[in-house]
Formats: structure tokens, sequence, C-alpha cells
């Protein structure tokens, strides 16, 4: 016979078990449409605010890797957009050393955790797969950036959504404004980082197919030359290059080093597109006669992550674009005076112009007061 | 017997053993051997203006490895010369803040050299006085210098002084001053190792240590020093190296960890010690190894091939000497 006593406690168990699995993951977070294969710009990015939602939740960054400027600027633009909304009353920043099996623990902690949102940059490729699916299983939003094109990973399982840039895109657009400075006609060297790495891969597989149109240019390396990404690297594969090659006319880089490589030999400066960073855009300022243009260094992609991220949490959806076509920061060829050189020699070197902080944050985020 | 006899009446020139060679010597022939393939294979890498360019990185690699071979001689083995080197560089660039007074530059030039001396007098310590294995010293130093690096610099690169970088792109008689400052550092060391009571002793050090210890030499205060010096060139090519970089990272000196011993060990060093040894060589083993790095570039390899060229060539020219040995005595 049940008593009274025990039916009361059957209630409140059911009772409190209910509340307990509403307030868990109260929003189910694969419900939110998010827009996965949707194309556009920067142009068509949206506010934080439209999506922060008025649950409180806990929001984390977790990197690949956090040791050079391009980092952690981008931990700070994931910083300040995380700011704009009140409801947000954590944010954690994990860096996974280059070490696959570290990155997996900062993941799993940070579910463990009860972060309801993590963006994350995948520096160890699909090996992280295993631990944002199962953060994904487990009712967390997560939302990988800069995965770039073609990145293993159901949408949905393994992560919501990812914000990313196309790389081959980037090489096209890098080929083609090279191929119209230099008027079709010209020799090139394009530059690459680690050997064998899948943006590299991915922008020689944009540029190839552009400069193929032009029978008057010519790359001069069969490969991307490999640099690590290291502009000392890079700046003495060039002095090697230069000996090599009597006529250079453009190139592509990450880094500056190459355009070092030619001041040191005395030699005029190519043609150059690189990526938007202080140091070029100081370079290219000492020397008006180098034509340059740069690249959106996209430290911003994070925001969008974020958005993503936040929006599925709370349950709102995000029209905004997931794969975004970048744009040129600066040109010296243009006469558009949005695309002015922006050099800033109070800047630190290794600021980004084409970042979304502003300059005092972006001191900050390096180092300075 | 009789086979020896005809050999040498056949090669009259070649009578003495291989070994007894001086070092500085084979090495010399070992790399005007790479230089004469690579001017035949590519030969824009032997122009006047190509030799040139790779001068200044010859320079802050031969700099860097006259330490490792101060280490080496004595039996040691410096793992830590990319963390002194990244240290130093970050000592040497971000803390004059882009000043243009010589006072300020100079200084955190000399602070960078002196912290250089220090931290390999530490490791000396650790490694003389209390007995830990150089090996693991090395490393765990080199760990800490990363970590402060790191923490000094939060990982953004800074650029060097503008007064640093116009002295290290300079020429000087059309040759870098990188490299004048590489003959001052070579010829000094050289001068002090055999023309000085001091040199003479680290060199009875490295030879017989025991021998050394029975008449007096106090070994330990040799080690402690041979580290110290060592963290010295480390700095001092660090320094060279962020001048002519401008913008040195926070990884510079990566490169330089197994870059160094290479040279010494390319140099026709032992590894062991035990031996004289050369600076000399080591320096020659130092260019040996930037002329190659520039051949293998303008031999038009890529990523992975370029590393396997690296591998065969150095291997060849280490196991060379030693394979002729052999054929010379069967």
């Amino acid at each position: 016979m049940l008593s009274a006593r025990s039916l009361s406690f059957g209630v409140a168990a059911l009772g409190l078990s209910f509340a307990i699995a509403s307030v868990a993951y109260a929003v189910d977070i694969t419900k939110a449409k998010l827009a996965p294969d949707k194309k556009g710009t920067v142009a068509d990015f949206l506010p934080m605010s439209k999506f922060c939602g008025t649950t409180p939740i806990k929001v984390a960054l977790s990197d690949g890797w956090g040791g050079n400027y391009w980092r952690h600027i981008t931990r700070a633009e994931f910083e300040d957009e995380a700011s704009k909304c009140s409801n947000i009353t954590e944010t954690r920043y994990t860096d996974g050393e280059f070490k696959p099996e570290k990155q997996i623990a900062d993941i799993e902690g940070l579910i463990a955790q009860k972060f309801a949102v993590i963006v994350t940059f995948l520096d160890g490729g699909a090996a992280i797969l295993k631990a944002t699916r199962e953060a994904t299983s487990a009712g967390v939003a997560v939302v990988p950036y800069d995965t770039g094109d073609n990145f293993p990973g159901v949408i949905g399982k393994d992560y919501l959504d990812r914000a990313t840039e196309s790389q081959a895109q980037v090489g096209a657009m890098a080929a083609e404004w090279l191929v119209k400075t230099l008027h079709g006609k010209g020799n090139i060297i394009m530059y690459g980082g680690t050997p064998g790495n899948p943006m590299t891969a991915a922008q020689t597989l944009g540029w190839r197919p552009v400069f193929a149109k032009y029978p008057g240019i010519k790359v001069l390396e069969q490969e991307p030359v490999p640099t690590n990404w290291d502009p000392a690297l890079a700046q003495q594969k060039t002095a090697a290059l230069i000996a090599k090659y009597p006529k250079i006319d453009g190139v592509y880089s990450e880094t500056t080093g190459p355009i070092r490589a030619f001041l040191a030999a005395g030699k005029p400066l190519p043609v150059y597109v690189g990526q938007s960073l202080m140091d070029l855009s100081c370079l290219a300022a000492d020397h008006p006669e180098m034509k340059m243009a740069s690249i959106d260094a996209h430290t911003w992609m994070v925001r969008l992550a974020l958005r993503k991220a936040v929006a599925a949490a709370e349950g709102i959806d995000d029209p905004e674009p997931s794969l975004i076509s970048l744009s040129f920061t600066e040109d010296t060829t243009s006469s558009d005076p949005k695309l002015a050189v922006k050099c800033d020699k109070s800047m630190p070197m290794d600021s980004i112009p084409s970042s979304m902080l502003s300059k005092a944050q972006q001191i900050k985020a390096l180092g300075g007061k | 017997m009789a086979d020896a006899r005809i050999f040498r009446l056949r090669m009259p020139r070649l009578s003495k053993d291989l070994s007894e060679y001086p070092l500085a010597l084979k090495s010399f022939v070992a790399t005007a051997l790479l230089v004469l393939i690579g001017g035949v294979a590519a030969p824009s890498t032997i122009n006047a203006a190509a030799i040139l360019s790779t001068l200044p990185y010859f320079a802050i690699l031969a700099v860097a490895s006259i330490g490792q071979h101060l280490v080496i001689q004595q039996r040691g083995l410096d793992l830590s010369t990319a963390g002194i080197m990244s240290f130093a560089a970050v000592i040497a660039t971000k803390l004059p803040n882009g000043s243009n007074d010589p006072a300020v530059v100079i200084f955190y030039i000399a602070l960078a050299l002196a912290v250089g001396a220090a931290v390999g007098a530490v490791t000396g310590i650790i490694v003389a006085l209390l007995r830990v294995p150089t090996l693991v010293t090395t490393i765990g130093v080199n760990a800490i210098l990363f970590g402060l690096t790191y923490f000094v610099s939060t990982g953004a690169s800074v650029q060097s002084p503008p007064m640093m970088v116009s002295f290290f792109e300079a020429r000087f008689l059309q040759v870098p001053t990188t490299f004048w400052l590489l003959l001052l550092v070579a010829g000094l060391t050289v001068f002090v190792l055999t023309r000085t009571t001091v040199g003479r002793r680290f060199i009875a050090v490295s030879v017989n240590p025991t021998a050394a210890h029975a008449v007096g030499v106090a070994l330990r205060t040799y080690s402690i020093a041979t580290y110290a010096l060592a963290g010295l060139m480390y700095a001092t090519a660090a320094v060279m190296l962020s001048g002519y970089l401008v913008s040195p990272t926070v990884l510079c000196g990566l490169p330089y960890l197994l870059g160094t011993i290479a040279a010494v060990v390319v140099g026709g060093n032992s590894l062991g010690g035990l031996t004289k040894g050369s600076v000399v060589a080591t320096v020659i083993g130092a260019f040996f190894l930037t002329y190659l790095a520039q051949l293998v570039t303008a031999l038009g390899f890529g990523g992975s091939a370029e590393d396997l060229a690296d591998a065969i060539i150095v291997l060849s020219g280490v196991a060379l000497p030693e394979l002729m040995r052999r054929v010379r005595h069967a």
C-alpha cells in the first residue's frame, strides 16, 4: 500500500528530475539554424547583441596553440565579442601547445566544467573531432573557425557549424592581383608554410588555374617554397632564390622575410601580395615605389564563430554566412582611400591592420600597456 | 707489408694516415668538394652576390657553433642553445623599445650578453657541482628560457632598434659586418685556446681530464667557465641574428639547436671529446651547412626532399673520411 510519505517522495523526485533536466541544457542546440553553407563577406555580419539571448552561459576558446601575435589578437577579438553580452558569465581560453592530446583534454575539461559554448582552432585537424563530437553530444555548442576548405566532420554531429574563409579563394585572389599588376607578364614566386600543410595546398589549388590562363606569367618554383611561416627561413631561402633567378617580378608570401632579403641584396622590390600585418604596411610606407596588396588576416573570424555558437546555445537562428570571402585590406595600386597603406609606427610591428580591435586593444593583446 | 709499400709508392703524397691530417684541413677539403659539386650543379650559388648573401647566416651559425664546440670539447652537449638565443634576442629587441639612443641600445645588448653568460654559468654549476647530466640540465634550462622568453615577449616579436639593424645589415669593405664579427670572435677563441695558458689548460681538460686534474687544473672551474662562455657565444649570435632579421620571432633560436651540433660534427670533431678538436674546423662546418642550405634551395627541392638531401649530404660528409680511413687500412 503506498503511504502518503512514499507517494510524496516519489512526486518530489519526479519533479526534481524534470527541473534538473530542463535547466541543464534547456536548449536543443541543434535546433538553431546557422546557415552552414551560406557564403558571404564581412559586410553581411550582424551585431553580437542580436544573439546574446538571456540564459546565463559560459563560453570558451580552445586554441591549438597560442604562441604568436595572430593568436593573441584572435583571443582578444574573442574576449571583446563575448564582453558584448551581459549574460556571458565567464570567458575561458585554453592553449593546446600544438599537442593534439592536450587540446582534446582541454575540450573535455570544458565539457566537465559545463561550458555551453566552445569555439576552437583545430590545429590538430581531424584528430580533435573526437573531442568536439563528445562536446556536441553533451549539448555544448561547438563552432570551429578557420578550418579552411573541405574540413572533415559532419555538421550537427562533430560540430554545429564552422566559420571559415576559403584558402583557395585567397590563392586565386592573390594570383589575380599579381597578374593584373604585372600586366600579364612576369616571373612569380609563391611561398608556403610548413611542407604539405592544408592551407598552402588549398591556396595552390586556387592560384594554379589562374596563372595557367596567362602564358606570359611564369611561376618559378614547381611547388610553393616552404618556409614554415618563419620569416628568418623565408629570408634565407629568398637570398638563395635571388641568386638563382636574375628576374623575380612578383611574390606571394605570408611573412615579410622575402622583402628583407630583397632589401639586403640591394635588389628592386618585386610586386608583393601578402597578409595584413603592420610590419608589411610600414615596409610599404618606407618604400613607396613598392607595389603591395595585403589580404585580410581574418583574426575576426572567431567573432563569427562565437556569434554562431552563442545563438545555438540560446536557441536563436543566426542567418549570417559561414563561408566568408576575404577582401584586400590595402592595395597600393588602387585609388580607393579605404585601401590605403595603414602604417602606424606607434603600433607594434606585429599588430594587424585588418583586425576589428581598437588600437589600444591590440596593443594590450600584444603585451603592451 | 709488401702491399702497403706498393700503395705508398703509388700515392706518395698521401703517405700519412688520414686521421693524422689536421681537422681543419679535412673539413676544408670536404667543404671545397661540396662547393665544387654545387658550383657545377647550380652555378648561381657560387657567384659573388650569392656567397655574400650567405655570409650573415654563416656568421651567425658559426658564432653559435663555437659555443657548442666548447661544450662538446668538455664532453657535454648543450641543448639550451635555442632557449638562450631566443631569450637574448628578446632582451636585445623588446626591452630597448625601439629607442634610438646608442647608450640604451648598447646597454641592452650588453645585458643580453651578460644574461647569456649567466645562464651558461648556472648550467655549468648544475653540471659540474651538482653532477646532473648535461643533457638533462640543458634541456631543463632550455625549457625555462623559452618560458621566460614568452613571458617577456608575450609571444609577439618586436623590431630591433634601428641602430642595431643598420649596424648588422651594413657592409664594411663590401663584406657584411656579421662576417667581420665572426672573424673577430673565432680569431680570439683560437688565439686564447692555442696561445694562452688558460687555453692550453682547457685543451688539457678536454683531452685528458685525469691528467689535467693531476697537474692541478681546477676541472670544475673550467667546466663552469665553458658553459658560461658558450652562453656568451649564443647570446652574441642572437644579437647578430636580431640585427640582421630586423624582427626576430620568439622561436628564432630553434634552428640553431641542431644546427650548431651539426656544424661541430661536420667539422670532424668527436662528440665524445677526449680530442684536441678544432674551432676552425667547426667554423668551416658551419659554412658547409649554410652553403648546403642555399644549394638545396637553388636546386629546387621542395619541402621534404630538401630535408632528405640535407641529411644524405651531411651523413656523407661525416662518413666519407671514416670510410676512406677504413679503405686505407683494409
